[in-house]
């Protein structure tokens, strides 16, 4: 595949001006609507606690007086936020990073190698892919603590480095890449792995992209796993801290908001790095398979 | 370099499609061999067998003697320059150049040195930067070229290297490729399927159809004298006319050649005319090139053949000319049904209602409007005579 370098051109239509009034207004309507919450609470983190419900009704809701970033000292200060973040940077990570290389053999393995039982696997694959964690929460969660792993970060990664949508994600991908190019690499005397390192990956970088993303944008926000298998602050991720947080008298809506927006904010950072190459990615998923 | 042999050579894809039928070939070393023939007729098939890309069904392939069929293609240190070029699209030509260099780990020094030179003998230099979605069409064909020349391989492989160029450009490279090759020497299998490039091109050309080797030799040899009705009437552009005919002989001991009402009588330097004797009376197919007429004048003598002109194209300096004419020429359907056998069903091919033409080369002006009356003298020393199976009748 070659990626497309350059956005189609914008075709301009005329509209009745009525019509394209209106049609902004939905525009604008929709935008809010999924803006809202994020702005109520990044105003909300800098404003005093007893403010950000009282002013919820009001258009203050969303803009913060006499901003100050006391909520976000006070979260340092009650809880290890800092462990917190660390403990999901570290887990997060390693799924991703440890997730593009096996699910990117897998995917090349399905699309290129000829191998006794691969369609059959690749069903199985497919069939992985709509099988929700829950559903087998609990008997991961019975494996887990008999091989006493409950309450550490291995819990928390190797579940999910294999991951049967990224599997399928990257073998339609190299499914549509120009198989000569690898032909051409085999002739040039590279083996296998050289062919798949120097040629097929800079080739795919929409997919790894994109895989990248999926991953980090679930198993930063996952929850219910983590909330399963730890124990303690020391392994404690995230989404669960945040939980835990809200728990944790006195409630303060100030300083959860703070809490909130520093949870968030890699995510928000994350994908508008990413947005070219996600976008095209996901693209390019659609047309194979 | 290498001389690759084809050793009864099958290659059946999915256990339906056979590619290659019990192909056997000898490329001389240091030759151009040039495998031509239509789409799906298995040459392509044939290249990836030596490339290591396909593994035979049957048979073996030889290098120098060895047999190649366990070597990967890492192992057989062949080049093949692929029809879409197969550039790595995110190196530069530099990098694209030093690739094949770098894996088979030599020198830096002496991978610079190679590039240097290749660069330098394709006229590569100001582009050695650049990225290949960067180069023109010629441009990066020259890369794929050079990536092949680098690594000093056994044999050239290329797969219909100049199809994806415009016609201008076409002719430039082909001629640069066989300088090319002719001054490096180095074994060249070439497939193709325009017959153009194959005659121009090839030491020798292989024609292919349908899996099966049909021929192999020279140029002049394919054209001049065809192993059968396939390789007569692929080869040559319009193609070759071919019709039925019946061989007599006249009380006085000539050969008469007869098709419908005509009867011609053939020259003694036709050089079949020895052998003949055997065919007499046998219903035989002819055939005759469009360039093998010329224009008659009605007067003195009567014309030998007359036809009244269908449609014309003008190429400039001549016009072919499509006749209809009483002769009982053979149509594309049929000369495909001959070469397919009865039992299977040809392609359709041309309008079932009008018989087909007879094509004709014409010097430009000479040629009377669609509607107008065509005298015309054959050479029937330029005559082919094939077998009702369309072997060529073997040479006397």
């Amino acid at each position: 595949m070659r990626p497309a370098r350059t956005p189609p051109p914008v075709t301009v239509r005329r509209r009745r001006p009525v019509i394209a009034a209106l049609n902004y207004a939905l525009l604008v309507i929709a935008a809010a609507a999924f803006v809202s919450p994020i702005a109520f609470m990044v105003a909300g983190s800098l404003k005093p606690d007893e403010r950000v419900l009282a002013e919820a009704g009001s258009w203050q809701a969303v803009w913060p007086r006499e901003a100050s970033l006391q909520n976000y000292r006070d979260v340092f200060d009650r809880v290890p936020f800092g462990r917190y973040f660390l403990n999901s940077v570290v887990i997060t990570g390693t799924i991703v990073l440890g997730g593009l290389v096996v699910n990117s053999l897998a995917g090349y393995a399905f699309a290129r190698l000829r191998w006794r039982g691969r369609d059959a696997l690749l069903g199985v694959v497919l069939a992985l892919m709509v099988l929700p964690l829950q559903s087998i929460a609990v008997p991961l969660f019975y494996e887990v603590t008999i091989l006493g792993w409950r309450d550490t970060y291995t819990a928390q990664i190797l579940p999910f480095v294999a991951n049967a949508s990224a599997v399928y994600l990257f073998y339609s991908f190299f499914l549509g890449l120009p198989r000569e190019l690898e032909e051409a690499a085999w002739t040039d005397r590279a083996g296998m792995l050289r062919t798949f390192l120097e040629v097929v990956v800079p080739n795919a970088k929409p997919a790894f992209a994109t895989v990248a993303v999926v991953l980090f944008l679930f198993f930063w926000g996952l929850f219910l796993w983590p909330l399963l298998v730890t124990i303690g602050p020391e392994v404690r991720p995230l989404p669960v801290a945040i939980a835990h947080f809200q728990t944790l008298p006195p409630l303060k809506w100030g300083d959860i908001m703070a809490f909130g927006v520093m949870m968030v904010t890699p995510v928000l950072v994350l994908f508008l790095v990413f947005q070219r190459w996600f976008v095209q990615g996901v693209a390019a998923s659609g047309r194979k398979g | 370099m290498a001389r690759i042999v084809f050793q009864n050579v099958t290659k059946v894809f999915m256990d339906r499609v056979t590619a290659l039928d019990n192909f056997s070939l000898s490329v001389a070393d240091g030759e151009l061999f040039v495998l031509v023939g239509p789409s799906g007729c298995g040459k392509s098939t044939a290249l990836r067998l030596v490339a290591g890309l396909e593994h035979p069904t049957a048979g073996a392939i030889l290098a120098d003697g060895k047999p190649l069929n366990d070597l990967t293609p890492q192992e057989r240190n062949v080049a093949v320059v692929f029809q879409n070029y197969a550039l790595y699209p995110h190196k530069t030509v530099r990098q694209n150049l030093d690739f094949p260099l770098k894996m088979m780990k030599l020198a830096r020094p002496e991978r610079r040195r190679r590039i240097e030179e290749a660069a330098a003998l394709l006229g590569l230099r100001p582009l050695l930067n650049r990225r290949p979605r960067e180069l023109s069409g010629g441009q990066q064909q020259r890369v794929a070229m050079g990536r092949a020349i680098v690594r000093q391989p056994i044999a050239f492989l290329m797969d219909e290297p100049l199809s994806n160029l415009d016609a201008k450009l076409r002719v430039d490279i082909r001629a640069q490729i066989a300088a090319l090759q002719h001054r490096l020497g180095i074994t060249t299998i070439y497939v193709t399927h325009d017959q153009v490039e194959a005659l121009t091109l090839g030491d020798r050309v292989g024609v292919l159809q349908g899996g099966r080797l049909q021929q192999a030799a020279r140029p002049e040899e394919i054209y001049d004298r065809p192993a059968n009705v396939f390789v007569a009437t692929f080869m040559g552009s319009p193609r070759m006319n071919v019709f039925r005919a019946v061989l007599e002989k006249t009380g006085r001991g000539e050969l008469l050649l007869r098709s419908g009402h005509h009867g011609w009588p053939l020259p003694a330097s036709c050089r079949r005319a020895g052998s003949l004797a055997e065919h007499i009376g046998r219903e035989l197919l002819a055939g005759l090139r469009p360039e093998a007429f010329e224009q008659a004048a009605r007067e003195p003598q009567p014309p030998s053949l007359e036809g009244t002109i269908r449609a014309r194209e003008a190429l400039g300096h001549e016009h072919i000319a499509y006749l209809d004419c009483s002769l009982e020429l053979l149509s594309d359907a049929s000369l495909a049904r001959l070469r397919h056998g009865e039992d299977q069903a040809a392609p359709h091919v041309g309008d079932p209602d009008q018989p087909p033409p007879l094509i004709v080369r014409i010097p430009a002006g000479e040629a009377p409007d669609p509607g107008g009356r065509l005298s015309l003298r054959p050479h029937f020393e330029q005559l082919h005579l094939f077998g009702p199976d369309g072997e060529a009748l073997p040479p006397g």
